[in-house]
């Protein structure tokens, strides 16, 4: 007992793992680190700078409707034609972009995961049906699949989560199931099926870790997608509802207004850029430090 | 005066962990129409030494000293100085033939085009001298196989094309890099054949680099030894061989694994030794393993989609192991040994046959009752670290076979179990939380061993266990290998390519060629009177690392390469290559049957054998 003791106590020192490799690579691209403080503050001041703001998003301020950005006023970004002001509502559309970017995002990665992998390890004719399946979803039109729900259930905000999340998951169950093809040839699964390891271990144990490189990628260069996405849907008029906005309705509204009042287009269009770029600038450094052949 | 004078050089590569001393102070000479021989494990330098003075050192890499061709400094040279040197005067041959052909050329095009790199000549004439070269380098139909496509060509002819275009120029020095590697034992024996035709008829110095010594043996005249950037010892192959004074040198002879001394491997004992030493009797106890006329076909895509046809890899098999003996399976890529070991484990469906595994029929189990039988059954694969999940630590690649078969082990046994286990394959057991890229070759080998022994399997299947790592550690892992035999009673299977680790470690040895099995003999018989010529030919095959046995033995080397699986020879498969074939191996598929001590399937291992007594 007491070697087993030993055995238990024994001191091992902690190894460098390949996520701590591509994390110190991650640190010397200064794009990538950049774009990630700035992520990171741009979420802190959507949440947070909405509380210090005078105005709530749908409060009407009649005496300065459309009035240009002035500190005398307290409008620092100016209001849209109904008098409403553009800062707090660019920190709210700001809220609800980001938010639809992560949840949809999150939501097409479970699924996608979850569904490539399994379509890819088990191969044949589970295979066959599962992507066949992704290939008729593929089929249908987005466009008219938003406009179906819309009329169905009428606007609201879950729906476009629902839509976008439904769309997106089937890129990422390709590419998952792709990568998975040629991992479950490796050795070290096939050395696990040797062993006898159940098929749902090997998924989560010995797939699922080695492809997360490949989706963590894919997922930073999803959501400004997803954000753009929504952003368009709403410049079509089919996004969320007023009085809530997003900067892609911020945008659209901005657009129609752009030679009276350009502030309106201006600061949603620089928040929604500077976003874009920095969730690409995260997903190029990401790529170049997970590239296994860069080891 | 030599062709080649190099001289204090160093070679430096500039990396993220600081600066690494590749090749530390070298300097030798070559001679004119000498061969000098480079040996070394990887890592030691030998390719970068030789390299570095063509300018094809990687861009983090510098080199200094001096290295005189012709009266000038290789290493002071423009790149278009350079240019001209490499491939006219100076040439190479790399390890991989199919890399270093490019696929989208044909044979024509690649040769042509080095031809018209460096001289001025009409098309006509190049194409003629471009087919006496392949001729030269015995490739048959020459004029027929030049305007063909690499893939259109097996390894070894393209390992041919390769060698006919490096000496397309007549460089006064020609540059072998591992140049048999890649190859099977039987084409590499054809390549070191030409590889001595051509130094005689050519008359070009040759600078072979390898870590097999058997090749060093058997074709150089004089030998470096490196270790870790550093020249250890040089002197003609005889000094090296039989008068080595370096330590280094002598560690790294003493560890090469040979063919003509006996096995260090302990006799089985009890029923079991029945087996061992007289294949040709049916086994006393009960076997771990039975299989009979085992069959694994697989699809191929190609042709037409109403005539499917179909590759045999392994084609009516029978075997047997019992407790505690180690089956050796030896023979050519392509001849289905790994595909055989598979079978054994299910990884890969029988397409026909039986298969017992401790006395239960493979096809009778349910997946969950095939689990239960793989506590049993473990394997060891052949790329350490290909086989280890590089996003698991140690610790938990070496718990799985535990979590999955032995719930009911709390956290801190599986702990106690999985440290004990890498103390005896030879690690500390303070590897637990670190992760496979982190370890050397050997000692992921060692770490994959842990994880196939944590269970106490009573065989362990390895497939190619030795044949990604260097000489010595290959000696560590097959020691490993043999104590733990002895210590658990373990059954193994082992299958290699080389025949000389095989004799070392195994009671018996299964020759297969293209999915069937030639031969089945006790190790020692089967290398001392081999029965069957397929044998005979690959043990023949085999370099030994003793340049005196080297020149005197006769060879019988195999012409042509490995027909194709899908369409094999009708009758015995190996009567295309066989000397000794006659009428009747075309028609007649000889069976498997015992002759002296053996089992054999030869239709004349009687003729064959009175005509050697």
């Amino acid at each position: 007992m007491s070697v087993k003791a030993a055995n238990a106590g024994i001191v091992a020192p902690q190894g460098r793992s390949l996520w701590a490799d591509a994390w110190g690579k991650l640190k010397r691209n200064r794009a990538a680190v950049a774009g990630v403080w700035i992520i990171g503050a741009m979420a802190v001041f959507v949440i947070v700078g909405p509380w210090f703001s005078r105005w709530a998003y749908d409060f009407t301020d009649f005496a300065n409707s459309s009035a240009g950005p002035a500190l005398a006023t307290g409008h620092i970004f100016g209001t849209d034609s109904l008098g409403r002001d553009l800062f707090v509502r660019t920190l709210y559309g700001g809220r609800i972009s980001l938010l639809i970017g992560i949840v949809a995002t999150a939501v097409s990665l479970v699924i996608g995961v979850a569904y490539g992998a399994v379509a890819g390890y088990f191969g044949g004719r589970v295979d066959s049906v599962m992507m066949r399946i992704v290939d008729i979803l593929y089929a249908l039109p987005f466009m008219f699949f938003v406009i179906l729900l819309m009329v169905f259930f009428g606007r609201n905000i879950l729906l476009i989560f629902v839509a976008i999340g439904a769309i997106n998951w089937l890129d990422m169950a390709r590419i998952v199931r792709g990568q998975t093809l040629s991992l479950k040839r490796r050795e070290f699964v096939e050395a696990a099926e040797a062993q006898g390891v159940r098929p749902f271990a090997i998924i989560r144990r010995h797939i699922v870790p080695n492809l997360l490189g490949v989706v963590a990628v894919y997922v930073t260069l999803t959501i400004p997608q997803v954000i753009l996405v929504e952003s368009f849907l709403s410049f079509l008029g089919l996004g969320v509802q007023e009085p809530m906005t997003s900067w892609g309705a911020l945008v659209h509204d901005g657009a129609v207004e752009l030679e009276s009042a350009p502030w309106m287009l201006i600061f949603p269009a620089v928040f929604l850029a500077l976003t874009l770029f920095c969730f690409n600038f995260l997903g190029d450094g990401m790529r170049d430090a997970l590239d296994p052949k860069d080891r | 005066m030599g062709v080649l004078t190099v001289n204090g050089l160093d070679v430096r590569f500039a990396t993220q962990d600081g600066e690494v001393h590749a090749v530390k102070n070298l300097s030798f000479e070559l001679a004119a129409g000498e061969t000098l021989g480079i040996v070394g494990e990887s890592g030691s330098g030998k390719s970068q030494s030789v390299m570095s003075l063509l300018g094809l050192v990687a861009a983090n890499g510098r080199a200094t000293g001096s290295g005189v061709f012709e009266g000038r400094d290789l290493l002071k040279l423009r790149e278009h100085e350079l240019r001209a040197v490499r491939g006219r005067k100076i040439s190479m041959i790399f390890q991989d033939p199919m890399t270093s052909l490019n696929p989208y050329l044909t044979i024509a095009d690649q040769m042509l085009q080095v031809v018209h790199a460096h001289e001025r000549v009409s098309r006509t004439v190049a194409r003629k001298r471009c087919i006496e070269m392949l001729e030269a380098v015995a490739i048959p139909e020459a004029a027929a196989r030049f305007d063909r496509y690499p893939h259109e060509l097996s390894g070894g002819m393209r390992q041919r094309v390769m060698i006919a275009t490096s000496l397309l120029l007549g460089p006064k020095v020609l540059i072998a890099d591992e140049p048999t590697t890649a190859l099977d034992v039987t084409v590499q024996a054809q390549i070191l054949d030409l590889l001595k035709g051509l130094k005689r008829r050519f008359d070009t110095a040759i600078i072979l680099i390898t870590h097999d010594l058997g090749v060093i043996a058997g074709l150089a005249d004089r030998v470096l030894v490196m270790q870790g950037g550093e020249l250890k010892e040089q002197g003609t192959v005889d000094d090296i061989f039989y008068r080595p004074q370096n330590d280094y040198t002598r560690t790294l002879l003493a560890a090469v694994p040979r063919l003509d001394s006996p096995p260090r491997n302990e006799p089985l004992t009890g029923a079991a030794a029945v087996v061992a030493l007289d294949a040709s009797l049916p086994p006393v106890v009960e076997p771990l393993i039975e299989a009979t006329g085992v069959k694994v076909h697989f699809p191929v895509l190609g042709g037409s989609w109403w005539s499917h046809r179909t590759l045999k890899a392994v084609d009516g098999v029978e075997l047997t192991l019992v407790p505690g003996e180690t089956l050796g399976i030896v023979g050519e890529s392509g001849s289905g040994k790994s595909t055989l070991a598979r079978v054994l484990l299910k990884l890969v469906p029988a397409t026909a046959g039986r298969i017992c595994v401790l006395g239960r029929d493979l096809a009778e189990l349910s997946a969950a009752q095939l689990r239960l039988l793989k506590r049993d059954v473990q394997v060891v694969f052949q790329d350490p670290l290909a086989s280890l999940n590089p996003r698991m630590t140690v610790g938990d690649i070496v718990s799985e076979p535990l979590w999955t078969h032995r719930p009911d082990l709390d956290a801190a046994a599986v702990r106690s179990d999985v440290v004990e286990v890498l103390r005896r394959v030879g690690l500390t057991g303070r590897e637990l939380n670190r992760y496979p890229h982190e370890f050397s070759g050997g000692q992921c080998q060692r770490i994959g061993i842990a994880r196939a022994l944590v269970l106490k399997p009573k065989l362990i299947v390895c497939d190619e266990p030795v044949s990604a790592l260097d000489v010595s550690i290959q000696a560590q892992i097959v020691n490993l290998l043999l104590d733990l035999r002895r210590e658990f009673g373990l059954a193994l299977i082992f299958i290699a390519h080389d025949l000389a680790v095989v004799r070392h470690i195994s009671h018996r040895v299964l020759v297969m060629y293209l999915g069937r099995v030639m031969e089945l003999a006790p190790s020692a018989h089967l290398y001392e009177r081999p029965s069957h010529p397929y044998t005979r030919a690959l043990i023949s095959a085999v370099p030994l690392p003793d340049p005196n046995a080297e020149r005197a033995r006769p060879r019988e080397i195999l012409s042509g390469d490995l027909p194709s699986p899908i369409d094999p020879p009708s009758g015995c498969r190996f009567r295309t290559r066989c000397r000794y074939a006659i009428e009747r191996c075309s028609n007649e598929v000889p069976e498997l049957r015992p002759f002296d001590r053996a089992l054999v399937a030869c239709h004349r291992a009687e003729e064959l054998a009175n005509m050697r007594a």
